[in-house]
């Protein structure tokens, strides 16, 4: 086909179709410009709430630091031991309990696509408590905002875009036919498939402009730093995603425009399947999911650890023996000051081995119906490509499965650094304190990796391009066998 | 120009046309007459390639209508009963749009001289479409052939509905056309009209050509009986 | 106005959608999801009340068995409560499982609920919810778009509608008839659902549960047959004056959408721009600093021993009858759960504000409306959430005050915090029993969305005669 002639018929159809296309890129503009608004507004509340936090620890920390200085200025002048430690401060145990904090923070893109952020806890304070039993710092939103999910540009994409492809596009062909100008324009030489596909193209190439044009300007608007390579890969990837999510809306509306039905019934037709592929597909998946692999009972969790704790504190006498036994190096004289806190150490033990089978359990079944919907994501595009958005913006479940393993390496961490010095009795000195672990927010790979199974994203950019091949080679096939006019 | 022969079309249950031979010249104005579902309109769509035929062929300027209808396109111009146009665009942008999907490029003036030969008053160029008679866009058609260089217009019914002015100046458009080299091929039921411009007709009937003659040679009484003969 | 012409109306527009056979696809469809949907959420609601059953059943075991202690000990060791769940919200999910299944009651704390199912959710939890309510508010006004916005554009386009009113057959019986005609259509999909709803609920409920859930399903049911006759009613004015159908369709799409997707997210996102929240940091922060300002432990001892001295006229605290540290606990038990309320109730109202800006808005479009109503009757939303938790609160004060008070029964001889209680005591608090309010509680906190629903049946009368006069007939 040739470029002037692809030119002539998007520039013709611009001329006709103006005022539409502008109403509609305005209204795709304001949505833009409203999820921005609300991603920025959110993040903003995330930050800053995440801020406080660590400032408060800050605090918390430096207080306890200052209260170990002055002990150990003390006992350096009454000649004690440093490894001993006072009622105030310094005690193994109790500095291993008061914690470290361990901040999630919102992901790289979060502002353009909230995702499960919502969701997500601030922070978690890591002690030798089990993992499942942290305190954790939860955001605060209205339940009912929750459930209906954020307006963000996630949302604008996935949901509404379509809608505006749609409503440009369900009608190329059809009115033009019924009215006869299909007839005058056929007579010139240019070919149904060349028509069709100029008239699409035009849309095509104004929304695409409209899409990166908004999302630059969200982004940019909002300070996101696109000159790191990490957050303008994302950023692109997210931006190829989108485009060939759109453009498979408008192979299906070309296909759906190649079946010359009245313009009503192909508004309905892309209507009904915009609802299949939003709202049928993903809700009767939820619903399959939901009765073929149930996520494991909550009230049954929170059981199991109440009866854990309480058998632990049934037990507690006889379990301190049995502590002593298994750790003969313990001498006798150390177990006055020792005792409580061993205690402590082996409750929190016993409750941690208690659960660990239950938790183990939930896990393991949790990982089962996201391994499902890994699979059947790709029976809706919508899905497949929330997905990667969510994934992309580092906003999705596997985020917090990311922070939960961090998490639990760190708890793991500082209990290794804890548990000798409880079981040794020895203090926790002001020159320990920069040889705590840390906790550090390992940002997972978008694209997925290998350990937890995940479909890399080139599979889903794969699946999306199929879907317009498949729909754009399928339509321009239709247009030979188009009726020009009625026999 | 147009040659035409055997063309036929069958459709499950009919046979549309039955086999038709026909040659239009350049500068030769051919009528075709008949009934309503006698096959005229299967033709005119038959030469658009809007149909393919059972058997048989056309060519235009001695392009093949069904093998390669995009060139053959290039050489007609066809203006049905009613020339749908863009009603928000202008004349002169209606015409820039068609000509440049001929291929054409032209600029605003050469545009304004086309409308200006097919007819259409000055004041009307810059008009949007909508405000146009039926009459005033035949004329656009009639400047999109111009512009297109079409050495055969196809013509459905252009004259039904018009009034005896428009229709009048029509013809004569339609006869300075062919006196430049242009062949017409006109669907119709205008006999008047076809007498007027002295053209050459035919009769259809039931997918079949049962009658040619030379209107200059008849007068319009018997031109009336024949037509009547072959009516029912 | 001539009954028998509207009957013939009537009927001919109901046997004209069971002839279509894409609507008799789409109604099976329909009544297929509604079944499917309908038994899921059932299932889960009666597995949700096993374990519910068993688990307040456990959490009682754990509590009376938990040998002895002291009674202030054991209600910092506290215990957990569960919500029960209704089996009306089968139909309606609503936010269940945003909401969190169990409270933890202890002394000096009001705890939010925790283990909210959706933190273990995916993408799809709010991609879409495939639940009786969803149906009933997404698919079905998608159908009834579909069977009016042609009624009289089509009518129009095809020139059967100048014919219609040439017979001297006034507009609004017309309208009427088809009005009539496809209501039909539409109590054919309702009526299986509300036998099949009601039958559930008296052979899984028993009696019981039949009388307290059959108010709320009846009014559920007619909350939806009511939101789909003014759908189509609403189908029927917009196919009455659009000039063709194609933008009849277009409008009632547009409407939906909107009703459907756009606005809920919308509304609620402007809710919480217009009402700001407290950040659960700013929430913890005020409570902390609350917290500090409360009495110290030295004035309030010196406060209570002197209002005990007073009350049992005697002058020294060794003479008085009862050990005062219950008491002293008891009185700061008070302060601590105020100290608590203020700052819940400020986060509440604050909520409750955003909701019902979120509610107002369904003057624009009712289906956030029904909605919210839906969920109310289901007892799934916020506000019966909220007084679960205050049912729940009151219960952890009672309890934990009693164990405070037992401790001040005891004579001064005993340490108060050496004391030790058995079974007795804790046998004494009786268990957690929470009833779901009563349909009229509903109503109360619905009252703005039942006002909307019948404002918009007002302005649907009042245009119908506009629309109605001044349609054109080609």
């Amino acid at each position: 086909m040739p470029i002037s002639l692809l030119f002539t018929l998007m520039r013709h159809e611009w001329r006709i179709l103006r005022k539409e296309i502008i109403l509609v890129v305005g209204l795709l503009g304001f949505c833009f410009f409203l999820g921005g608004l609300n991603g920025a507004y959110q993040l903003q509340i995330l930050t800053q709430s995440q801020a406080e936090l660590a400032q408060k620890e800050q605090q918390r920390l430096g207080k306890e630091i200052a209260k170990a200085r002055s002990e150990e200025a003390q006992f350096k002048q009454e000649g004690m031991p440093l490894t001993r430690y006072g009622k105030s401060a310094r005690n193994p145990f109790k500095v291993a309990q008061k914690g470290s904090q361990a901040l999630l923070p919102p992901g790289p893109l979060a502002l353009l696509v909230l995702g499960q952020t919502d969701l997500q806890p601030l922070s978690t304070q890591i002690s030798l408590t089990h993992v499942e039993n942290l305190p954790r710092q939860e955001q605060l939103h209205h339940p009912l905002g929750l459930f209906l999910g954020q307006f963000d540009l996630g949302f604008v994409l996935v949901w509404l875009l379509p809608l505006f492809i749609l409503g440009l596009s369900f009608d190329i062909l059809a009115t033009e036919q019924e009215n006869g100008s299909l007839r005058m324009l056929l007579s010139m030489p240019i070919s149904l498939q060349q028509l069709a596909l100029g008239k699409i193209c035009m849309r095509a190439l104004v929304l695409t402009k409209a899409i990166v044009i908004g999302l630059l300007l969200v982004s940019l608007g909002q300070g996101l730093d696109l000159r790191q390579p990490e957050i303008l890969e994302r950023w692109l990837g997210l931006l190829g995603i989108t485009l060939l999510y759109g453009t498979g809306w408008f192979a299906l509306a070309l296909w759906v425009n190649s079946r010359k039905r009245p313009a009503a019934t192909q508004a309905t037709i892309l209507a009904l399947i915009w609802l299949a592929v939003l709202f049928v597909v993903p809700a009767s998946l939820n619903l399959a999911l939901s009765a073929l692999y149930p996520l494991p009972s909550r009230v049954e969790f929170t059981q199991a650890t109440a009866k854990a704790s309480e058998k632990v504190r049934n037990a507690s006498s006889q379990l301190l023996g049995k502590y002593f036994e298994d750790h003969p190096e313990l001498s006798s004289s150390k177990r006055d000051e020792a005792e409580f806190n061993l205690l402590q150490l082996a409750k929190e033990d016993l409750i941690g081995q208690e659960i660990t089978p239950v938790v183990a359990q939930f896990r393991a079944q949790l990982a089962k119906q996201r391994q499902v919907l890994q699979n059947l994501q790709f029976l809706s595009p919508a899905l497949a490509t929330q997905a990667a958005f969510n994934r992309l913006a580092g906003t999705g479940h596997e985020r917090l499965e990311a922070y939960r393993n961090g998490v639990e390496a760190h708890q793991k961490a500082w209990r290794d650094w804890f548990t000798p010095r409880i079981r040794d009795n020895l203090a926790v000195q002001v020159s320990d304190y920069v040889r705590l672990p840390v906790y550090r927010w390992q940002e997972p790979a978008p694209s997925g990796d290998k350990l937890t199974g995940q479909y890399s994203l080139g599979l889903t950019a794969v699946y999306l391009a199929l879907i317009v091949l498949l729909l754009g080679s399928r339509a321009l096939k239709a247009y030979q066998n188009y009726q020009i006019v009625d026999s | 120009m147009l040659k035409i022969s055997a063309l036929r079309k069958e459709y499950k249950d009919k046979t549309a046309l039955v086999g038709l031979d026909l040659d239009v010249p350049a500068g030769d104005i051919f009528c075709l007459l008949g009934p309503n579902g006698a096959g005229k309109t299967t033709t005119v769509n038959l030469l658009l390639n809007f149909i393919q035929p059972t058997s048989g062929s056309a060519t235009i300027n001695g392009f093949d209508v069904t093998r390669d209808p995009l060139e053959t396109k290039k050489h007609l111009a066809y203006i049905p009963e009613l020339v749908m146009l863009y009603k928000h665009l202008n004349g002169l942008e209606n015409l820039e749009y068609f000509s440049s999907l001929a291929g054409h490029r032209y600029d605003r003036s050469q545009l304004g001289d086309f409308l200006k030969r097919a007819g259409l008053p000055l004041e009307a160029h810059a008009r949007p479409v909508g405000g146009y008679s039926k009459g005033m866009r035949q004329k656009v058609g009639i400047a999109m052939a111009i512009a297109k260089k079409a050495g055969l217009l196809i013509l459905d019914e252009p004259t039904s509905g018009l009034d005896p002015k428009a229709s009048w100046e029509f013809s004569e458009l339609l006869k300075q056309l062919a006196g430049e080299g242009s062949a017409i091929f006109m669907v119709t039921h205008d006999l008047f009209r076809v007498k007027e411009m002295g053209a050459r007709v035919g009769i259809l009937k039931a997918g079949e050509l049962v009658a040619q003659m030379n209107t200059e040679e008849i007068n319009h009484s018997d031109l009336e009986q024949v037509y009547l003969k072959y009516m029912h | 106005m001539q009954a028998d012409i509207i009957a013939i109306i009537a009927q001919k527009e109901f046997k004209q959608v069971w002839l279509d056979g894409r609507f008799r696809w789409i109604f099976g469809i329909l009544l297929l999801l509604f079944g499917l949907a309908g038994w899921a959420g059932f299932s889960q609601q009666q597995d949700y009340r096993s374990q519910f059953e068993h688990a307040m059943h456990e959490q009682r075991e754990l509590w009376v068995n938990k040998g002895e202690m002291n009674p202030h000990s054991a209600a910092h060791h506290g215990m957990h409560v569960f919500k029960p769940a209704s089996l009306v919200a089968a139909l309606d999910q609503g936010l269940q499982s945003y909401l969190g299944v169990s409270l933890f009651l202890e002394a000096h704390k009001q705890n939010q609920s925790r283990y909210r199912q959706a933190e273990d959710g995916t993408v799809l939890q709010r991609f879409a919810v495939m639940n009786a309510a969803t149906v009933a508010e997404v698919m079905v006004p998608l159908m009834i778009i579909l069977l009016s916005f042609g009624a009289f554009a089509s009518e129009r386009e095809s020139g059967t509608l100048r014919q219609l009113l040439s017979l001297g057959l006034p507009p609004s019986q017309l309208w009427l008839g088809k009005m009539l005609g496809l209501s039909a259509s539409l109590a054919v999909l309702l009526l299986p659902l509300a036998l099949l709803g009601l039958g559930t609920l008296w052979l899984a409920g028993g009696a019981e549960a039949f009388a307290s859930g059959a108010p709320r399903l009846l009014s559920w049911l007619g909350l939806h047959a009511l939101y789909w006759l003014l759908f189509l009613w609403g189908g029927l004015l917009i196919s009455a004056r659009c000039r063709t159908a194609r933008l009849a369709l277009l409008l009632l799409l547009a409407f939906w959408f909107s009703n459907s997707f756009i606005g809920p997210r919308l509304g609620m996102m402007v809710a919480s721009l217009l009402h700001k929240a407290p950040t659960s940091v700013e929430l913890q922060a005020a409570i902390e600093a609350d917290a500090s300002q409360v009495m110290d432990w030295d004035t309030r001892t010196q406060k209570v021993e002197a209002r005990l001295l007073k009350q049992y006229g005697v002058k020294k605290v060794q003479d008085l009858p009862v050990n005062p540290a219950g008491l002293i606990l008891a009185d700061a038990e008070i302060d601590d759960a105020r100290v608590y309320q203020v700052h819940l109730d400020h986060l509440q109202n604050d909520w409750q504000n955003q909701w019902r800006v979120f509610a107002k808005l369904g003057l624009l479009l009712p289906g956030m409306a029904v909605q919210n109503l839906s969920m109310g009757l289901a007892g799934s939303d916020w506000q019966h959430h909220r007084h679960f938790a205050a049912a729940a609160e009151a219960y952890r004060l009672d309890f934990v005050q009693r164990m405070n008070t037992d401790v001040s029964r005891k004579t001064q001889a005993v340490d108060a915090y050496e004391y030790t209680a058995g079974k007795e005591l804790w046998e004494a608090v009786k268990p957690f029993h929470y009833d779901l309010p009563a349909l009229a509680w509903v109503w109360q906190q619905q009252l703005s969305g039942l006002l909307i629903l019948a404002g918009w049946t007002l302005l649907l009368a009042l245009l119908t005669p506009l629309a109605l006069k001044r349609m054109p007939v080609d």
